[in-house]
């Protein structure tokens, strides 16, 4: 279960509004390599996780994704919230406005819905693992595209914090996938002295 | 929101940092003795700031912070709003 | 910063210095992926791990927006 703060992971205070960034910055809410994506995919792949260090990162990894993604919601809140309806249309967001108006919908920059489909759980921890590694890597050129894309500082330190935190995630599962290999390559095969009632069972005959 | 308001803030936010950095950390760590000893200080630290925005300006944690009379919690502003934010 | 120091230079000059990696990968196998452990020595404070995104300089890697030098030249420009 979970218990939610008051206060973001990292604090966004955006002065300029700029709906055309908003709905960019917006796939990493919804989109393919989006933090709804992570979250899901990590929450729902520890349930058949291996080793007691890979289920704990993936538990507290997902938990983690979920103050990202408020952190997405309230950049694309705040950039849409003060701006006029010319500003909107000539910024290139009329189609997002046209569906969404200024709320904040978990779609991908292209405008393609969230879906479950962005996400895999094959149920085997080494497959599961490198997965993970991949969409660790896929966030951070996400945030490195939207980075290229602004020059506003208020919204670049946020965007730099949160790549910071995929290179830290990688770290993790990488260290995780250490635990899982170790794990899997142990030798497993133990021998069980035959228990007593069935000796004397042998012994009666 | 005023600026004591905000400084805690700041402290609270820099301490959560410091707790999900350890705590991811131990997770693969488990046996890093120095580390736990770093985590348990800052849960410690952690307390202490979320009492003293308690007693000063309201709830801050849903299962934690006290009410006074009316119930607090659904007193803004919330945290994607821009008057919520400190500057870092 | 350390993470522009060379570790191994770190390591040989100073051998009590706290490396804040693994450096060798054991018993490793063909055909599957392995990142190397890291190993906590100094933190950021509180703050600076805020405005970093990580509370370990080791793994602090700064994004510097290069997407426009690498991308190939213009036929006007090159």
């Amino acid at each position: 279960m979970w218990s939610y703060d008051k206060i973001l992971q990292y604090p966004i205070k955006i002065k300029t509004p700029n709906p055309g960034l908003a709905t960019k910055i917006i796939s990493q809410y919804g989109g393919p390599d989006g933090e709804l994506a992570a979250s899901l995919r990590y929450l729902s792949q520890r349930f058949s996780m291996v080793t007691p260090e890979a289920i704990a990162t993936l538990n507290d990894i997902g938990t983690e994704e979920l103050a990202h993604l408020e952190m997405i919601g309230t950049m694309v809140h705040q950039l849409m919230k003060n701006a006029t309806v010319e500003e909107i249309e000539s910024s290139g967001a009329g189609a997002y406005y046209t569906d969404h108006g200024r709320g904040v919908y978990p779609q991908a920059a292209s405008g393609t819905p969230f879906t479950a489909a962005f996400l895999q759980v094959k149920g085997d921890p080494i497959v599961d693992l490198t997965e993970d590694l991949a969409a660790e890597q896929k966030a951070r050129g996400t945030y490195e595209w939207l980075i290229n894309q602004t020059d506003d500082p208020d919204v670049l330190e946020p965007l730099k914090f949160l790549r910071e935190r995929e290179v830290v995630h990688y770290q993790r599962f990488g260290e995780a996938l250490r635990k899982v290999q170790d794990y899997l390559q142990e030798p497993r095969l133990f021998i069980m002295p035959k228990p007593d009632f069935l000796r004397s069972n042998e012994l009666n005959r | 929101m005023n600026n004591d308001a905000m400084n805690l803030k700041r402290e609270i936010a820099g301490t959560h940092m410091m707790l999900e950095e350890l705590q991811l950390y131990l997770n693969t760590h488990p046996n890093d003795r120095n580390a736990l000893a770093k985590r348990n200080a800052f849960v410690k630290q952690m307390n202490i700031l979320n009492d003293e925005y308690n007693k000063n300006f309201g709830m801050i944690n849903q299962d934690a912070s006290l009410s006074t009379y009316p119930w607090q919690w659904i007193d803004g502003p919330w945290p994607w709003e821009y008057e919520a934010n400190f500057e870092i | 910063m350390i993470n522009n120091r060379r570790l191994d230079e770190m390591y040989y000059s100073n051998p009590e210095a706290c490396i804040p990696q693994e450096l060798v990968i054991e018993n490793v196998r063909l055909a599957a992926a392995y990142v190397p452990y890291q190993f906590m020595c100094e933190v950021f404070s509180p703050i600076e791990s805020l405005a970093a995104g990580t509370a370990f300089p080791e793994l602090f890697s700064p994004y510097n927006r290069k997407d426009n030098e690498n991308r190939p030249c213009r036929l006007s420009e090159c």
